[in-house]
This record gives structure tokens, C-alpha cells and sequence, in this order.
């Protein structure tokens, strides 16, 4: 079975001559949650914007499920990545139904409304996060988690197979945070979605939720794989400039911070 | 069925009798009215028979001239033969200028007099004397005339001799000129108007001494009143001493020198030494106003004059005197407003109350029956004249203006012959189409802006000797007299604001002459206006709706526009609802609701009669109805214009009273006359 | 839908025909209700002429006026509101594609510089879209069509037309026509009274009117900012460009016959956004009937409420100032 994404040699920058993204590249394989890690600044955020073409690349190619993504339409494009922004910003604020179904748009023409069908996704989408209860709601008085989920619920109107999450823990608390997380598991294990893609700062977090790990670092894959392989002190050390511990936890092991290099 | 019916008819009838009686009320009014006319023709009736009666019992009039002389009359004077120019103004301003049948020889000159006055037959002076057979020609009942000097007491004796009787005056102050004026009243029957003249007279007397009364004795300035004339041919100089003129420095609380040394004299010669050793605080220097000019000219150049104290503290005076325009200071009911202008000159601190320049429009309005408005006169320093603008205030320019800054009056200045003093001009000027026709030299006169914004430094440039301007922005006025520039202000809202305007500026530049003659071209045209529509009742004069920029912003009651409907005999439908505007933005139902019968289009709108007769929703008004929508031929309300505007208008309010006038050729020759263009050129 | 809301969109859509009927029966020429009555009457051939001056005034003046500012009202507020959600800018309306100078710029120059003849509303249209250009040209040519580019640009336009327009007053020949200048920058819907400008206005207005309801949906997607509208499938440049070339053609066809009419875009979608959310598929229909509604109001204002008319776009302004500090008290919590 082929991977629903692969990255090869994405090469990007927001000025000549300085590139942020050096050749990155990684595979998302079918089934899992794949992460991609590393600090602020590693290019995490320009790499997603990539794969769902709001930027072009300089060099390389993204290939969504086995095709080339340059030569898919936007509109076909949005059925197959639904992309959850790590925050939004809506000036006007909507009812969460609304907002939902906005998530409809590339199944409609630019004169389209959207009619029951369109409801019913969205309501579908609703119940799979479990907030059916806040859709009459206004997504301006939504808490952070809430409105998070919404998010997501709207991501999942589009029907994609591929769910490209930007941070989708930042700014939780913990309830919430493992909530997300939770919930990208079950849409995985139910086969809602084929593939799930989420950036990450955070190791830690990446070793409980993770199936597959894509470490970026000064633009460039310096390792992927299973968390296991991959998040090891000695990368992570290099990466972050931080000591890491591995932890026994539940039959597996977790990396925890501790201070940083070379103190 | 029935009762539907029944109750119908009853309606039917109820409404019929309301009809009936608004009917009835509404004609009421007019039934008493009539009843009311037939009661006052037969007061009217009456009081003639009683007047009849009257003039039968009364025999005799009975007064005393100047030298205590009985004059006795059987009946008010008829037939009056005056001999000098400030009786032929009392005469005048008793309202009997039509009994004046002969006239001295220099009457002709004073220019306050009707003219009807100053045609009349010339029969000598008292200076040289007069041709007795023609007075007697001219079978006077009266003959009133100084006495005391040139040829007087001669002329006396012959009408005397003649049984002419002769009512003779020579003023020392106000006092004898009241009972002068009462004399002439009581032998003209004006009595009344005679006592008014007087409370006029004798009221601002008593304020003119109350204020003198309060000056301190240290404070008593000695002056010396110099004849202008006697100045200029050198030599001996001539001094006012025991005269109306002389005496009139008492009455303002200063000390007249020549009349503490020569208290006999009338009008005593002096040698300039003599002058020199009385070294006066102040010196006054009368005559004629262009005399007086030049007098103060020569002044200025003549070196020995500046020894004397006066001139070196800048207290040497012009006073305009005599009967031409800005003469203030005569015999006659003009001698209380010269003493005023002596007052305000010599103590501006003392005298802030007196208004001398609304005194003279007052006096000759209400009495003379002309009006020659304050613009039209000045007062005079040694270097500066003070007029007064359009706004009332009084400002102080050179004497002789060479170098103006326009911003407003520039095409009047072109009918005064005065481009040639502009130095700076509105912006605006050289589109303006009578002045770029008649005057293409105007574009190279420089800009310094306009009368919205001026280039202060390069207004500064052009050193101008005062700026004309219109306040619309008060800033732009205090930025330019910041700069030490006289500014003029001028509004205009009026016919008599036009005519105030073309006086000021006749003076400013010393066009008088010009500035007389245009508005007696002006008033000969309005005033063969009038005299048409004088006749028309309110109730058939022609309602007139004036329409600005768009068809809907009209002329309100404020401003010269809705002044000339009114001259032009019509009504100005817009001015009831909005007196004190000038532009009014209204709702197109208020048109229907005036229903005027005529409208006319400013000429500077981008639009036609023809947007409004087709657009349909003007039917509803009859004057696009009746097709009578005209735009006016030209756009001249501030200047020479104005009174073909008012004649143009009202030829189109009431066409049948013009028959065989045409507009164009009248307006062709008067454009000609003062512009040296055809209105034809412009016009359209 | 909730039941409040549904409410206030009943009452928004029927006060409309309410109002404009109502304000048949409004003015200064006295007409008793059943004049007015007659005049509709025989309009409608049910009845006998009541006058020639009754007609002209109900037949010809009120109606053609009332309608005019409907138009005027339904154009200003639809593209208002389509500018603020497609700008995310609760702050803006057709001012920002710079109209409003473009087309005052345009006027002025034929107040002050050409024959008499001449139609000005045709050089107020003209420079208005010209205006737009400009805006587009820097937007879309410079910036790529984001909102800040859009923005931006139409703060520069806007200066520099403003500025044009101050030269053209500076150079204006005479001091009359800068007075026609001033008063056609404030505004007057009684000069659109006329049917035959009724007529033109309703076809420079409706079809885009039409297409932006069509658009309605779309005009949610382009309010959450490109990258969202673009994972959406959404081309955002590419709409944000239609919406604009709709916008500016609404404003100008309006604005070119009547005069500059400020507040009414911004004020008017943020009344319908209270009382009916953001949801733009309510958002621009009910501004089609809130606005037509608030404009005959407030030109019913101006025709009658002191004894001279009023100038609208002073109105407007007037009125919508306070109004808005009202509205951002009240709704503060809607947008953000």
C-alpha cells in the first residue's frame, strides 16, 4: 500500500539566498499519526503551508495519494487535506454549524450555497468531535478546546483523507490537549481518515500520540521513523540544544526534558 | 338598499352646506372691506373741506429774518429764489426744493441738491452781484440770501426797493442756523419738518457740547483753521476767526487762536511767521476736498512747514468743506456734521460716540431725499484718509492710492478706470468675462491668490498700499493686516450695497467723479424701472423663484438677487420662508407649494430652462407650465450689471409694460459706455 | 435559524416596502393621505387624474426619489458589507476601493472645467472606476491581491484623489463653481428624482446586486483570511477581485448620481449583524432591505425635517456616527 503523502526535496525560503526548508522530505504513512517535530523556527509551519499549496516551493515535490500535488486542482486538493490552522482569527463571528459547513466549500462552484447534504456533513462531523451540543453556539463565545475541535469538525466537513493539523496542541490545557489528541486516534482507528499530519514542538507529547516521526531541523529531515528510533537524547540534544531523558512509562518510553546541553 | 342610499344623500347634503358656508366666510372679508373704504373717502372728504376753511380764516404770515427784519407773507412762498447753496438746502431738506424758481450763480455746483434744484435759472452771486431784472422776471414771493458781505446789503436794498421780500441770514454757529431753518420753515409753511430738521440738528448739538464740556482745561488743544485756497496760492495765509467755521472749534472744546488774537475779524490774513509764532497743537486745513488735497500736498513738500509743532506731532487735518462729494463742513444743515468731523478729528479719544459719516447718510436720506452713503466720504490726515468699508469699519489708507490688491471688485475697477492702480488681482479675475474682454492686460497683472486663500508672502511682494477683499474667512483678513495692509472689506447684499460699493471705491481711487456718474446711470435705469411697476397691486405682481447651482438651491430672502426681484416689482417667493438666506437647499415640493410664476436660472448653472420643461414633474409648477423659465442673460450683481439684471427681469416679469423697448440695444450701449464692450459680447 | 433572529429578518425585509410606501405619503407639499392614495390609484389606472400638481409630486417626484434612495441605500450597504467580511475589516467600505474620491475628483473637474453641457455624473463614473483601477493595479499588480495590499493601496488612492481633488478646487476658474463643487460632495438624492436616472441607476446596480447575493456564501470562506479560504479550494485573489470589481461598480453608479453618501456601508451591515449574526447568506440579503430602508428614512429626513433640505451625505454622517459608537458598544462581542 502506497503512503497517502510523501514530501521529497522541498526547498523554500521568504528570501533569496536564505532558505528555510533545505531539501525536506518525509513520508506520512497510511493509518498513523504522523509528527513533525522540532523547535520554533525549524520551518514546521512553511512545510504544511507547502504541502496544502498556499506556498510554492522553490524545489521538490509533494505526492498525495500517488499524484503529483501540483497537478491536482485546489478544489480536488481540499477533499483530499483538511488543514486545522493552529490559530484562527475570525473577525465576524459565525455559529458553529455555520462555521462547520464552511468546510464544504470544494464541494460547491463559486455561486454555490450550501444545502441539507451540506448540513448533514457538517452535523456528522459534529458528532464524531462529540460537541454536537455547541452548534447553535456562537464560535466567538467557544472556549479554546472547544473552538479547537471546531476546527477540526470543520477540517472533517471536507470528507479528506488526509488531516494537516498546525500545532494542534498549543494553547491547551491539559484536559483538552489530551482530548485533540484522543480524538486524532479515533478518527484514525475508525478510518475516518486515512492520515493524519500534525506539527509539534513538543517531544514529549510526540512520544504518546505518535505512530511516525519526522524530526526537522535548519530546514532538513535529520531523522524519521518510529518515535522509538527517532527521538533519542542524542537527536534531540542536537536539535533542541536540550538533555533528554528516556523514561520507562506503561511498556514504552517517553523523552523528558531536563536541562539544557552542556550545563 | 334604500337606507344605503338615504344615508348617502344625507352625507351628500352635510357637505354641500359645509361647502356653502366656507364659501360664505371666505367671501366675508372682502364685503367688509369695501365698507371700510367708502368710511375713509368720506374722511378724506371732510378734512379737505376743512383745509378750505382754514386757508380762508388764516391771513398773514409773520417771521423775523437773521437781522431782526419783519417779514410778513399772505400765504406760504411759492415762487422762491435762493441765492447760495446751503439755503437752496435748507429749502431743499424742508421738502419745497419745487418752489425754488432761480438760484445763485454757484448753487448749480452743490452736488447734494436735487437736480431739478440745480437747473434752475442762474441769476448772479452775492459775490458779484446779480441781475435784478431777471429775479424780478421770475416774479419770486421770496428771496432768501446772507447778509453781511460781498455785494449782500447792496442786493438788499434794490428787492427791497422792489417790494421782494427777502429773508437774509449770516451764521455765527448753530444757534442762528436753527432759527434760520425755523424762519424758512415758518415762510414755507414746512414747519413741521422744520422742527425735525432742527431736533436733528440741535440733539447732536447738545451731545457734541456735553462731551466738550467734560474735555480738561489742559487738554484744550490751539488749532488754527487755514483756508486750503489761500494756502496753495502762497502768501498770505487766511484764518477762520469770528465765523460759523471759526467758532465751530469752541463748540468741540479746543481753542481757536486767530479768534483770541483777532476777535473782531471774520476772516483775517496772516503771514506765515505769525503762524509760526502761534506754533498751534493743530491745524486744520479747509476747503473744497480736492483744494483741501492739495493744500495737504503741499504741506508735505513745502519745508517750512515742518518747523511748526503741528506738523511734527502729524496734527494737521484736512476738512472737506462746501458741495461737492465728501464736503462735509457748510453753511446749512450740513454745518453740525462738520463740527461732528472737527470733533472726531481733533479728540478721536473724546468723541468715540460720534458717528459723523452716518450722521451725513442719515441727514441727507431722511432730509434731502438722496442717498450718498458713508462710503462716500472720508476724513483726512496729513498723509492718510480714513474711509469706511462695506462691514462699517473704519480703516485708515494713503491718501493717494497707487498700489491696490483687487480680490473682489476688480470688474468695477474696470468701469472706474482704475485697473491701471491694481498692483494684484483674485486669482479668479482673468475668467471673469467682462474683465479678460475688456481689459486683456489683466493676466499680467500677478495673483496672490484669491479672496479664499492668499499667498501671504507673495501678497507681501507686490507692497501694496491696501487690499480689497471679501471676509469670507476672517483668518485670511487678520493675516493680511498682520502685515501692516489696509484691508477693505466688502459684502454687498443690496442695490444701495452696490451703490455703497462704486462710492467707496470712486473715493478710495479718487474717482468720484466716475463713481457719481455710473450710479446715476444705474439709478436713471432702475429708476425708470419703478416708476412702471409702481402701479401694479400687490396681489398682480409677478411671484419669482431665483435657482442657483442646482435646480433646487434657490434664493432666499437675504442677498442682492432677491433685492433686485423686488426692484424689478417682483415678489420673491422663497424670501418669506427664509428672510435672512441667501442660497437655500430645498425640497423640490416646496417649488410646487410657491408655485412661482417665473423662474430664473443663475447664469454660471450648468443647466437650462430646457432640464426643467422636460422633465415632467416640473409641469406641476406654472411657470415651467407656461414656459416662462428663462436664464439670466448675465451674471453682474456686484457691479455695473445690476440695474440691466433688474430691468431684464423685469421685462420678463411684465412684458406688456416694455412694448418697444429693446433690452439688448439699452444694454449694449450702457456695456459700451462703462466697460467699452457690447453686453452682446458676454451676454447669453 | 432562532426565532429571534428570524424575527428581526421578517421585520428588516417587510419594512422595506412599509417604508417606501410610507414615504409616498411624506413632504412638504401639502397632500392629505387620500390625495396620495388617488395618485397610486390612478397610477394603477384605478381611478381618475386627482390633479396635475398632486401627480407630479407623488407620481414624479416622491416616487422616483424614494426609489432612488432605496437604490442608493441597497447598493452602498451591499457592497459595505461585502467589503467588510471580504477584508476582514469591520472598518471599511467603499471608500476603501477609494469611490467616494474618485468620483468627487471626477465631478469637481467637470464642475469646474467643462461646457455646461456636459453630463457630470459621466465623469464621476469615469474617475471613480478609474480610481478602482488604481487600486487594483497596486493591489493585485504590486501586492498580489492580499488585504493588506488592498488596503494599502486604497489609502494611497484615496490620498491622492483626495489631493486631485483639492488641486481642482484650488484651480477652479471661479469661486461659483467651487461652491457647486462643495455642494455636489455633499450629496443630493434629488437630483437622481428623475425616472429615467432611476432607470439607469437599477441597471448599473441590479446585476451586481444579483451576483453579490450569489456570492453570499463565498464571501463567508473569503473572511477567514487566505490560508484558511485557500485549504478551503477557495482561489481568495481571484474572488477578492470580483467581490471588488462589484463593489466599486455598486458605489459608482450610485455616488456618480447622487453625491458623496458616507456611513451608510459601514453602518448598515453592522445593524444586520446585530440582529441577525455574521453569517453573510444573511448579511448581504437583509443589507439589501436594511439599507434600502435606512436610506428612504434617512432621505425622508432630509426632505422634511428642517424647512431647507438637508444635504444626505451630512445626514449620513451625522446619523451614522453616534450611531456606530451605539453599534460598538452593543456588539462589541460579535466581531473581534
Amino acid at each position: 500500500m502506497t503512503s497517502p503523502l510523501v514530501a521529497e526535496g522541498l526547498e523554500y525560503g521568504y528570501a533569496a539566498g536564505r532558505p528555510v526548508l533545505a531539501g525536506a522530505g518525509f513520508t506520512a504513512p497510511s493509518g498513523m499519526l504522523t509528527c513533525i517535530l522540532g523547535p520554533n523556527g525549524a520551518g514546521k509551519t512553511t512545510l504544511l503551508r507547502i504541502i496544502l499549496r498556499i506556498l510554492e516551493p522553490w524545489r521538490g515535490r509533494v505526492t498525495i495519494c500517488g499524484r503529483d500535488w501540483r497537478t491536482i486542482p485546489r478544489k480536488m486538493l481540499a477533499r483530499l487535506v483538511g488543514y486545522v490552522p493552529q490559530s484562527t482569527q475570525t473577525v465576524f463571528s459565525y455559529r458553529v454549524i455555520d462555521y462547520i459547513m464552511m468546510g464544504r466549500a470544494p464541494y460547491h462552484g463559486v455561486l454555490g450555497v450550501p444545502g441539507r447534504r451540506d448540513e448533514e456533513a457538517a452535523r456528522k462531523a459534529a458528532r464524531l468531535l462529540g460537541i454536537e451540543e455547541l452548534l447553535d453556539r456562537e464560535v466567538t463565545e467557544l472556549s479554546g478546546g472547544q473552538e479547537r475541535l471546531a476546527v477540526i469538525a470543520r477540517a472533517l466537513a471536507q470528507e479528506p483523507r488526509i488531516l494537516v493539523l498546525d500545532e494542534p496542541t498549543a494553547h491547551l490545557d491539559v484536559a483538552n490537549r489530551i482530548r485533540v489528541m484522543e480524538t486524532l486516534k479515533t478518527l484514525l482507528s475508525r478510518r475516518i481518515i486515512e492520515a493524519a499530519i500534525a506539527t509539534m514542538h513538543d517531544p514529549t507529547t510526540a512520544c504518546l500520540y505518535c505512530d511516525h516521526t519526522a524530526i526537522l531541523h535548519k530546514g532538513r529531515v535529520v531523522a524519521e521513523g518510529p518515535p522509538d528510533e527517532t527521538l533519542t537524547p542524542r537527536i534531540l540534544a542536537r536539535v533542541y540544544g536540550v538533555e533528554f531523558r528516556r523514561v520507562p512509562l506503561d511498556g514504552r518510553e517517553v523523552v523528558i526534558p531536563l536541562r539544557l546541553h552542556g550545563r | 338598499m334604500d337606507r344605503a342610499v338615504a344615508v348617502l344623500v344625507a352625507i351628500a347634503v352635510v357637505l354641500a352646506a359645509i361647502a356653502g358656508y366656507l364659501a360664505y366666510v371666505h367671501q366675508a372679508p372682502a364685503v367688509r372691506t369695501v365698507t371700510v373704504t367708502s368710511t375713509v373717502t368720506v374722511t378724506q372728504k371732510a378734512t379737505r373741506t376743512l383745509t378750505k376753511t382754514m386757508t380762508k380764516t388764516v391771513h398773514l404770515i409773520v417771521a423775523y429774518d437773521g437781522r431782526g427784519v419783519k417779514i410778513v407773507l399772505k400765504r406760504p412762498a411759492r415762487r422762491v429764489v435762493v441765492l447760495t447753496s446751503y439755503w437752496a438746502e435748507v429749502v431743499t431738506a424742508l421738502g419745497r426744493a419745487d418752489t425754488i424758481v432761480g438760484i445763485g450763480k454757484y448753487v448749480k455746483y452743490d452736488q447734494y441738491l436735487p437736480e431739478s434744484v440745480r437747473s434752475k435759472p442762474s441769476v448772479g452771486s452775492e459775490f458779484s452781484g446779480v441781475n435784478i431784472e431777471e429775479i424780478a422776471a421770475l416774479k419770486p414771493d421770496l428771496v432768501i440770501m446772507d447778509y453781511g458781505w460781498g455785494k449782500c446789503s447792496e442786493i438788499i436794498k434794490r428787492l427791497e426797493s422792489l417790494h421782494i421780500p427777502v429773508a437774509a441770514f449770516f451764521i455765527r454757529g448753530v444757534g442762528d442756523e436753527v432759527k434760520a431753518i425755523r424762519t424758512i420753515g415758518v415762510l414755507l409753511g414746512a414747519e413741521d419738518r422744520a422742527e425735525k430738521l432742527i431736533e436733528f440738528i440741535e440733539s447732536r448739538y447738545q451731545v457734541l457740547r456735553g462731551i466738550a464740556s467734560r474735555i480738561p482745561a489742559g487738554k484744550r488743544l490751539h488749532v488754527v483753521m487755514v483756508d486750503a485756497y489761500s494756502l496753495l496760492r502762497g502768501g498770505e495765509i487766511t484764518v477762520y476767526s469770528n465765523t460759523s467755521w471759526g467758532r465751530s472749534l469752541l463748540d468741540v472744546g479746543a481753542v481757536n487762536i486767530a479768534l483770541e488774537k483777532m476777535p473782531k475779524s471774520k476772516w483775517p490774513k496772516i503771514d506765515f511767521e505769525t503762524l509760526l509764532s502761534w506754533n498751534p497743537d493743530a491745524i486744520l486745513v479747509a476747503g473744497s476736498p480736492s483744494t483741501v488735497q492739495k493744500a495737504l500736498d503741499k504741506i508735505i513738500s513745502d519745508e517750512k512747514w515742518h518747523a511748526l509743532k503741528a506738523y511734527r506731532e502729524g496734527r494737521i487735518y484736512g476738512v472737506p468743506c462746501w458741495g461737492s462729494i465728501g464736503g462735509v463742513l457748510d453753511w446749512g444743515p450740513r454745518d453740525i456734521i462738520g463740527r461732528e468731523y472737527i470733533a472726531s478729528i481733533l479728540y478721536p479719544e473724546y468723541y468715540k460716540s460720534i458717528d459723523w459719516r452716518r450722521d451725513m447718510e442719515t441727514l441727507l436720506t431722511r432730509f434731502y431725499g438722496v442717498f450718498i452713503p458713508e462710503q462716500a466720504f472720508a476724513s483726512y490726515g496729513l498723509r492718510w484718509m480714513e474711509v469706511v468699508d462695506l462691514l462699517g469699519d473704519h480703516v485708515r489708507i494713503p491718501r493717494h492710492v497707487e498700489r491696490v490688491v483687487d480680490f473682489i471688485s476688480y470688474q468695477l475697477d474696470v468701469a472706474l478706470h482704475a485697473m491701471d492702480k491694481l498692483v494684484g488681482i483674485s486669482k479668479y479675475a482673468k475668467y471673469n468675462p467682462v474683465v479678460s474682454k475688456a481689459y486683456p492686460n489683466v493676466t499680467k497683472i500677478p495673483s496672490p491668490g484669491s479672496s479664499f486663500s492668499v499667498n501671504i508672502e507673495a501678497l507681501a511682494a507686490l507692497k501694496p498700499q491696501l487690499v480689497i477683499i471679501w471676509p469670507w474667512k476672517k483668518s485670511v483678513v487678520e493675516e493680511i493686516e498682520r502685515l501692516g495692509i489696509p484691508v477693505i472689506k466688502v459684502d454687498v447684499k443690496s442695490y444701495m450695497g452696490v451703490k455703497r460699493l462704486i462710492w467707496l471705491l470712486g473715493l478710495i481711487y479718487g474717482r468720484l467723479d466716475r463713481a457719481e456718474k455710473l450710479i446715476h446711470d444705474m439709478d436713471s435705469i432702475v429708476g425708470m424701472v419703478e416708476k412702471r411697476v409702481a402701479g401694479i397691486p400687490a396681489s398682480r405682481r409677478v411671484r419669482v423663484l431665483y435657482l442657483w447651482s442646482s435646480p433646487t438651491t434657490v434664493q432666499g430672502g437675504n442677498g442682492t438677487v432677491n433685492d433686485f426681484i423686488v426692484l424689478a416689482g417682483g415678489v420673491n417667493v422663497a424670501a418669506g420662508q427664509y428672510p435672512d438666506k441667501a442660497y437655500v437647499h430645498v425640497d423640490f415640493e416646496q417649488i410646487v407649494r410657491w408655485n412661482p410664476d417665473l423662474i430664473v436660472i443663475w447664469w454660471w448653472a450648468r443647466y437650462g430652462p430646457e432640464k426643467l420643461l422636460k422633465d415632467p414633474k416640473w409641469r406641476a409648477v406654472r411657470a415651467v407650465e407656461e414656459g416662462r423659465v428663462y436664464k439670466e442673460p448675465f451674471y453682474d450683481h456686484w457691479g455695473v450689471g445690476c440695474s440691466l439684471f433688474i430691468l431684464w427681469l423685469s421685462m420678463k416679469m411684465y412684458p406688456q409694460l416694455y412694448k418697444g423697448l429693446d433690452f439688448m440695444k439699452i444694454a449694449d450701449k450702457y456695456y459700451e459706455e462703462w466697460y467699452g464692450i457690447p453686453y452682446s459680447a458676454v451676454a447669453g | 435559524m432562532s426565532p429571534r433572529r428570524g424575527l428581526a429578518g421578517f421585520l428588516t425585509v417587510a419594512s422595506t416596502p412599509l417604508v417606501i410606501l410610507l414615504s409616498l405619503f411624506l413632504g412638504r407639499y401639502p397632500l392629505p393621505p387620500g390625495r396620495v392614495l388617488d395618485c397610486l390609484a390612478y397610477a394603477l389606472h384605478l381611478s381618475h387624474s386627482p390633479g396635475e400638481a398632486a401627480l407630479a409630486i407623488v407620481l414624479l417626484y416622491r416616487a422616483p426619489r424614494v426609489v432612488a434612495a432605496a437604490v442608493t441605500g441597497v447598493a452602498l450597504s451591499v457592497s459595505g458589507a461585502a467589503l467588510q467580511s471580504m477584508l476582514r475589516n469591520p472598518l471599511v467600505d467603499t471608500y476603501i476601493l477609494s469611490i467616494a474620491a474618485g468620483a468627487g475628483f471626477g465631478a469637481a473637474l467637470a464642475l469646474a472645467f467643462l461646457p455646461p453641457g456636459f453630463p457630470v455624473e459621466l465623469l464621476a463614473f469615469a474617475m471613480a472606476l478609474a480610481a478602482f483601477f488604481t487600486v487594483l493595479a497596486i493591489a493585485w499588480g504590486w501586492g498580489g491581491g492580499s488585504i493588506i495590499a488592498l488596503v494599502l493601496s486604497g489609502v494611497i488612492v484615496n490620498a491622492f484623489f483626495s489631493a486631485m481633488l483639492s488641486l481642482v478646487k484650488y484651480f477652479a476658474p471661479n469661486p461659483h463653481k467651487l461652491a457647486s463643487i462643495v455642494y455636489w460632495l455633499m450629496g443630493d438624492i434629488g437630483q437622481a428624482a428623475y425616472w429615467p436616472i432611476v432607470a439607469r441607476m437599477l441597471a448599473l446596480t441590479l446585476p451586481a446586486t444579483l451576483i453579490l447575493l450569489a456570492l453570499r456564501w463565498r464571501l463567508n470562506l473569503l473572511s477567514l483570511g487566505d490560508e484558511e479560504a485557500m485549504a478551503l479550494g477557495v482561489n481568495p485573489a481571484r474572488e477578492r477581485l470580483i467581490v471588488a470589481v462589484l463593489c466599486a461598480l455598486l458605489a459608482a453608479a450610485v455616488t456618480s448620481y447622487t453625491g458623496i453618501i458616507g456611513w451608510v456601508g459601514l453602518i448598515v451591515p453592522h445593524i444586520v449583524r446585530l440582529a441577525t449574526g455574521s453569517d453573510n447568506r444573511r448579511v448581504i440579503l437583509y443589507s439589501v432591505f436594511a439599507g434600502a430602508t435606512y436610506m428612504v428614512l434617512a432621505d425622508d429626513l432630509a426632505r422634511t425635517l428642517l424647512p431647507e433640505e438637508l444635504p444626505i451625505g451630512v445626514l449620513t454622517t451625522l446619523m451614522g456616527a453616534p450611531l456606530f459608537i451605539y453599534l460598538l458598544r452593543r456588539a462589541g462581542r460579535v466581531w473581534r
